[in-house]
């Protein structure tokens, strides 16, 4: 099966073959991948460079921390990045961005306003909990259509605060 | 579980606090009595002075130890354990209160000839204090005398917003701490923050165990802490240990503490506050010394003289501590809670760890994010800092989002690596961003890829997404196929 992984603006081609073997932009390599925990811890042998990684998985979006440094992969295999494509928007995120408090806490403020427009990234509201004030930040760019806190708000986990279209 | 560990070594018995939550954490387990105080939040439980000193006379206690959280700098509750009739691990109360009166520290100390902060010396009145600022110089802070964890603590561009921030900060300051008392103090910039560790016995001796490097603080929190520091030459060395032990004199303290400095860039140093308390760390100063603090504290709590003289401290080699926090790195550093569903902790030649983890344990939002400090030691600060990195990568926890990456981050930082830092850098020249390697980036790739092959295989078992909720590195449920 062919797969192309994305990280940043990076694509890698990769293509998994038969007797643990894979191409990557066409140079072949072996590999030996194992689960160590059964659920996110891994260890990978590539062409015996022993390596460790820990994978947090969230649709077809990998978090793959490596010593500390953390890639963000996008794996599409050939007919999800066909309906990318036929979207015209290959792995760029479309649809709403939901903010919500990942953790109970108290609303210290709402950096944006209706009609805003937001970068990817920017901060959005400041939550406070844990004793520290935390600056929750939009996945993406766009424009914002919901703000449904105020500063002082108390909010529960999950609950939804800004949208962002 | 620091204090109970040199209880035990001391073949003292040990009595445990705990909240609701805390039933199964590591002290109540460890010590040899515990009993529970109240609901999850501190409030209710571990700020509850009379359930502590109940539980204490029912324990029939003869000290308290107060750790370096919650009450540890509260001057009530050392009151309270000795009108109890109980020996409380610490300075006495007077002290506590004194130092802990910031406006009043900074006379005391001064007075020994000890420089401190420029700014003001009284409780001063809103004109007054305007009539100072320019003396006093720009930028400055507008600082709660009560204060503490930056409340009531206001930063001072110019004049004109002088008034102002007077105003508010002694109003913030007036309902965190019941004291509406303010003072200026000048931003010392760009400086270091270096401290020494204090040992005084009720006899009148007075030592130090050599500084404290923790200028790598994010928003103020640190993060690192080394000694020696790599700022100090010995003869700077000598002259602030001097005045450490002068500040400490003068203020006529018992037991261990902390003596706060900041050292600009021309290598004046300036005394900044007082910490009446055990430090998170003071493993460092341990590391270094061979001097265990704790078994110290309770020496000099029970009335005998200190076990070291100055010329007895020879510190050897160097260590490091980082502050292992729940806290998601790569997510703005945001609190991460959840249960610990695996754990591995770094062992080996140099390393120390002080950790409350186990798998199973819950970490919540009720308590500080601080759960681990991973401590080295080292001949000298190369091999200290290669040794942390391979700690770092030993290090495995999961089931929720750490420190441990920035940790790992900061140690390939060439600034850190030579030493040159301050307490703004973290804040202004660091990012979790910064230098990936091509190498890991390619490997995440292929690992990637193998996961989704993985799971394109096996897609009939494959249960529906899980939710985008990132709380830290959980499970995927779908991966049997790779056995």
């Amino acid at each position: 099966m062919k797969y192309t992984a994305i990280i940043n603006d990076k694509t890698y081609d990769i293509e998994v073959g038969a007797n643990n073997t894979v191409m990557v932009n066409g140079e072949p390599h072996n590999v030996d991948f194992r689960t160590i925990d059964g659920s996110a811890q891994f260890s990978l042998l590539l062409d015996n460079t022993s390596w460790e990684a820990l994978v947090d998985r969230n649709g077809d979006e990998y978090r793959v921390l490596i010593g500390g440094e953390l890639n963000v992969v996008v794996v599409q295999d050939e007919r999800t990045r066909k309906m990318a494509k036929a979207e015209g928007a290959q792995a760029a995120p479309t649809g709403e961005a939901i903010i919500k408090a990942p953790m109970p806490g108290l609303v210290r403020g709402v950096a944006v306003n209706v009609g805003d427009n937001v970068a990817a990234k920017q901060g959005v509201v400041i939550l406070e909990a844990m004793k520290m004030e935390n600056e929750l930040r939009t996945p993406r760019a766009g424009i914002v259509k919901e703000i449904r806190v105020k500063a002082g708000d108390k909010v529960e986990q999950g609950q939804v605060l800004v949208v962002v279209k | 579980m620091r204090v109970l560990r040199a209880c035990r070594e001391l073949g003292l018995h040990t009595v445990a606090v705990y909240s609701e939550v805390d039933r199964n954490a590591l002290h109540v387990r460890y010590a040899d009595e515990a009993y529970m105080i109240g609901p999850a939040p501190a409030r209710e439980s571990y700020l509850r002075i009379d359930r502590i000193i109940d539980v204490a006379i029912r324990a029939k206690a003869e000290a308290i130890h107060p750790g370096y959280g919650f009450l540890a700098e509260n001057d009530d509750f050392a009151r309270a354990c000795t009108e109890a009739g109980i020996v409380f691990i610490g300075p006495p109360a007077a002290v506590m209160q004194a130092m802990g009166d910031k406006i009043q520290a900074r006379r005391t100390v001064s007075k020994q000839g000890v420089p401190v902060v420029p700014g003001t010396y009284d409780p001063l009145r809103d004109d007054e204090m305007i009539a100072a600022a320019n003396q006093v110089g720009f930028p400055l802070f507008v600082k709660a005398s009560a204060g503490g964890g930056g409340k009531g603590m206001r930063r001072v561009e110019k004049i004109e917003e002088l008034a102002n921030a007077i105003t508010r900060a002694r109003s913030e300051a007036e309902s965190a701490f019941g004291d509406g008392t303010v003072y200026l103090e000048r931003i010392v910039k760009p400086a270091r923050h270096v401290e020494f560790q204090i040992l005084a016995d009720a006899r009148g001796n007075v030592i130090h165990l050599g500084e404290r490097e923790c200028s790598i603080q994010r928003r103020h929190q640190k993060m690192v802490e080394e000694s020696p520091s790599v700022a100090l030459d010995e003869k700077l060395r000598e002259k602030m240990g001097k005045a450490a032990v002068a500040a400490a004199k003068a203020a006529g303290y018992v037991n261990a503490g902390t003596i706060e400095f900041l050292l600009d860039k021309d290598r004046n140093f300036y005394f900044l506050e007082m910490n009446t308390r055990l430090q998170v760390e003071h493993p460092v100063t341990e590391l270094v010394t061979g001097i265990d603090i704790v078994k110290e504290q309770l020496r000099i709590a029970s009335g005998r003289p200190l076990s070291y003289q100055q010329k007895n401290v020879q510190p050897r080699g160097w260590a490091i501590e980082c502050r292992i926090t729940a806290e998601d790195a790569y997510n703005g550093f945001l609190p991460s809670t959840g249960k610990i569903i695996s754990l591995h902790e770094p062992t080996g030649p140099g390393v120390r760890l002080e950790s409350a983890l186990f798998e199973g344990f819950e970490v919540s939002l009720y308590y500080d994010p601080l759960i681990a400090k991973l401590c080295v030691w080292g001949q000298d600060r190369a091999t200290a800092i290669m040794r942390m990195k391979r700690a770092l990568g030993e290090y495995k926890i999961l089931g929720i989002a750490t420190a441990i990456p920035f940790h790992q981050k900061l140690f390939q930082s060439t600034s850190f690596i030579g030493g040159h830092f301050d307490t703004a850098f973290l804040d202004e020249r660091f990012s979790m961003e910064q230098g990936g390697s091509d190498e890991r980036e390619r490997v995440a790739a292929i690992i990637a890829a193998l996961l989704t092959h993985d799971r394109r295989q096996h897609a009939l078992n494959i249960p529906p997404p899980t939710s985008s909720t990132r709380g830290g590195w959980k499970r995927f449920g779908s991966l049997e196929g790779l056995r």
